[in-house]
């Protein structure tokens, strides 16, 4: 997951020698923090107008608060566009794909469109920006994202092509008092978290646990249990499948058994809202699933659970030490876009410490500065308890892509999210997800083609 | 007066140039261009785009200009699994959104002709579903669907009827949905018909009254034939609607769980924008409009002959 790892498992892929790679590439990532001194002037592009577009987030709507301090710094108008995420998904696409520049910066699904957007040319690379004194502050410290936000925003080759933002990062919640009842010791492994499951479950009061059913929801919570056993879904080069792994179906066979035997009924229907609902109020034990996930458990007025849960980094196994199953939304610059100065201006002050800071402690969203989760300041104005900042902080310190790294992601969602439904509903493992993987190779080959 | 008169029925550019305005037959023809342009560029180019469109090969973000291939993208929609699965489905739901609205809304519009204190306020509250938005109504109906935490589990529970999983079960998605959709969409087919009714003319009601008919022979006799027509104008335009239903299904199951109420709006759906196949989806456009411009003639002649004599 460092960046030093991936950049070398990628430059095999692309033919360059194994010792140089990442040399090369650890010194282009350095080189993307601005050097000392220049002449930087936020005011520089004043009267200048920008459009952005990002999805309905709560730290989003946040950011919507803070536009006019924005405009007040450096004189740049901005018509700031919240859309719902199924709408920015297919808005953005539509007008890349069309070379339009009616938008200047946008926020980007990684976990979903990084793939697709780069081999499209979608994202402006900004290293040129970035290691501009002149356009970039310069406390503005590109190093201080912690690898599970610049994973996402580097291409293989170090280009930045996207500014960490929001983190979805798949963690365990769970409810210690439960826990303590019983015994039971915090839960480290997926074997760990099954005798958990199994002792608390006592149906209708407490469910032993909540999972996404839903297709295309269901894929990370699979994806989690087979990294968690030591598997992926892809090889180390990305260019193989992993789906039939034997870590791959017994995950698949674990998740169903959870899901059918120990989960509310009608959880092969869930998606994260309907697994949040139950375990706020109190009818569910275990929730593998995103943390950030969480906010609604410790708001009194919403809650039955408040003060009850515990948080912890996903299990692993023998195989594998508890992680973080990452997804990412980031900023990114239009290629196609007219004014490219203004726009990096704009992605550098959301970017920046003190915005991120308000956007996570008030938007509860999962940044990636590293420097913020070490503030006191910062666990004394977020809502959550510390017990949770912790449980994220580890979590970051172990990430793992929570979905696969191929172009047509949401194709392999809805291919193995439909088998995985089958497979809660009985249907054999092995056998579903070998029919998935031959429905999904030829598109995944074309993916590595393109 | 009569010389006032004399332009009338002439050729217009006679009368134009009795104006003194100048302007010829060709004038004429010229003005209702802008009209007639716009109306190819809203309604025609988008259909024939797409026509072109199903022909090639070409999907968002691969950065190469559309392959032609003919039919294939027709062949391989006919050759995928799940789009034949999605039209029963699709006819599945449209039966169940189509027949119990229009039954219940002809039941409510018999009720609401008839003169009873508070008629207008019910009226007006059994009204309310049609004019919500379908995307607050499909979030507010999933909440009450949570198998655990929904108020109408809560409710059959008060009747000591076992739970239901009601949108989380692939046996049970498409008939709720369908629950939905009639809870909706009953009002609209109540309006029509209750128009109808006030439009009935009273001497037939007259001579089945002398004739002894007792309520209900009048209405089965002579209300409901009466009222045919309109009957079928609601049956003909919630098919069309129930055909077309997107926003419902997919707010609440995404087509899901697993496929089980994937109908071919979703399917299309999916293809397009979430898959970025714009040839192959654009054949399911071509496919669906067939079927839509099918039944609508269907209706429409069904309706034709159900015309009073």
């Amino acid at each position: 997951m460092k960046s030093k790892t991936f950049s070398r498992r990628q430059v095999l892929g692309f033919g360059i020698g194994l010792a140089a790679a990442p040399f090369v590439i650890t010194r282009r990532a350095q080189a993307a923090a601005p050097a000392p001194g220049g002449n930087f002037d936020w005011m520089q592009q004043k009267g200048k107008s920008l459009v952005a577009v990002a999805p309905l987030a709560s730290y989003y709507t946040v950011l919507q608060k803070l536009i006019p301090d924005f405009v007040k710094l450096t004189g740049i108008q901005v018509e700031y566009q919240v859309i719902p995420e199924q709408q920015i998904r297919q808005k953005l696409p539509i007008e890349l794909n069309a070379k339009s520049s009616a938008i200047d910066v946008y926020a980007s699904s990684m976990h979903v469109e990084k793939l697709l957007f780069s081999a499209a040319g979608w994202y402006e690379p900004l290293n040129k920006y970035l290691e501009n004194r002149n356009l970039t502050p310069p406390d503005y410290n590109w190093k201080d994202f912690g690898p599970a936000g610049t994973y996402w925003g580097l291409k293989p080759d170090a280009t930045v092509i996207a500014i960490p933002m929001g983190l979805g990062l798949c963690a365990y919640m769970y409810r210690k008092d439960l826990y303590a009842q019983k015994g039971l010791k915090p839960t480290t492994t997926v074997d760990e978290l099954v005798s958990a499951v199994k002792a608390l479950h006592s149906p209708p009061a407490v469910f032993g646990y909540a999972g996404r059913g839903l297709k295309n929801a269901n894929i990370p919570v699979w994806g989690c249990l087979t990294i968690a056993l030591g598997g992926n879904y892809l090889d180390d080069a990305k260019t193989t499948l992993l789906a039939t792994s034997p870590e791959a179906i017994e995950a698949a066979k674990i998740y169903a058994e959870l899901m059918r035997n120990y989960g509310p009924a009608g959880s092969i229907g869930f998606n994260w809202m309907e697994c949040q609902g139950a375990f706020t109020q109190g009818i569910v034990a275990c929730w593998p699933d995103s943390i950030q996930f969480a906010a609604p458990f410790e708001d009194p007025a919403k809650s039955k659970v408040k003060g009850k849960c515990g948080y912890a980094p996903h299990p692993g196994s023998g195989k594998r030490k508890p992680f973080g199953g990452t997804s990412m939304d980031a900023i990114a610059l239009n290629p196609f876009g007219k004014n490219k100065e203004a726009a990096w201006l704009f992605a550098a002050w959301v970017t920046s410490r003190p915005v991120q800071f308000r956007l996570m402690a008030e938007g509860a969203m999962i940044g990636t500065r590293t420097s913020i989760y070490q503030d006191p300041e910062f666990v004394k104005a977020h809502h959550m308890p510390k017990e949770w900042i912790d449980a994220v902080s580890e979590a970051m310190r172990n990430p793992i892509p929570q979905l696969p790294e191929v172009r047509d992601v949401s194709q392999y969602r809805d291919i193995y999210g439909i088998a995985l439904t089958k497979i809660i509903e009985g249907s054999d493992a092995k056998t579903m997800l070998e029919q998935a993987t031959r429905e999904f190779e030829p598109i995944f080959q074309k993916g590595l083609r393109a | 007066m009569r010389g006032d008169l004399r332009g009338i029925g002439r050729p217009a550019g006679t009368l134009s140039r009795r104006m003194g305005l100048g302007l010829g037959r060709h004038t004429y023809t010229l003005m209702i261009v802008p009209a007639a342009l716009t109306i190819l560029l809203i309604i025609l180019f988008p259909l024939v785009y797409t026509l072109w469109m199903a022909l090639h090969e070409y999907s968002m973000g691969d950065n190469a200009a559309p392959r032609f291939v003919g039919l294939a993208n027709y062949l391989h929609a006919f050759r995928d699994q799940r789009f034949l699965e999605a039209i029963p489905r699709t006819f599945y739901f449209t039966l169940m959104g189509v027949v119990a609205p229009t039954a219940i809304g002809t039941a409510a519009a018999l009720l609401f002709a008839r003169e009873f204190p508070g008629r207008g306020l019910l009226r007006t509250v059994f009204s309310l579903p049609m004019m919500a938005t379908p995307v607050s109504i499909a979030l507010i109906w999933q909440m009450m669907f949570h198998p655990q935490l929904g108020v109408l589990n809560y409710f059959l529970s008060l009747l000591h009827v076992s739970p239901q999983p009601w949108i989380f079960s692939t046996r049970s998605v498409l008939p709720t949905l369908a629950i939905v959709e009639t809870w909706q969409w009953t009002p609209f087919v109540m309006l029509i018909v209750l128009g109808g009714l006030a439009a009935l003319p009273s001497e037939p009601y007259e001579a089945a009254l002398i004739d002894g008919a007792s309520r209900l022979q009048t209405i089965w006799y002579v209300t409901i034939p009466l009222v045919w027509p309109y009957i079928m104008i609601a049956l003909l335009l919630r098919s069309i609607d129930a055909l077309k239903a997107f926003d419902l299904i997919y707010v609440m199951t995404q087509g899901g769980p697993g496929t089980a109420s994937e109908t071919l709006n979703i399917f299309l759906y999916l293809q397009a924008f979430a898959f970025y196949n714009i040839g192959l989806s654009s054949a399911v456009v071509v496919i669906y409009f067939i079927i839509l411009l099918v039944m609508s003639i269907g209706l429409l002649v069904a309706r034709q002959k159900t015309s009073w004599q």
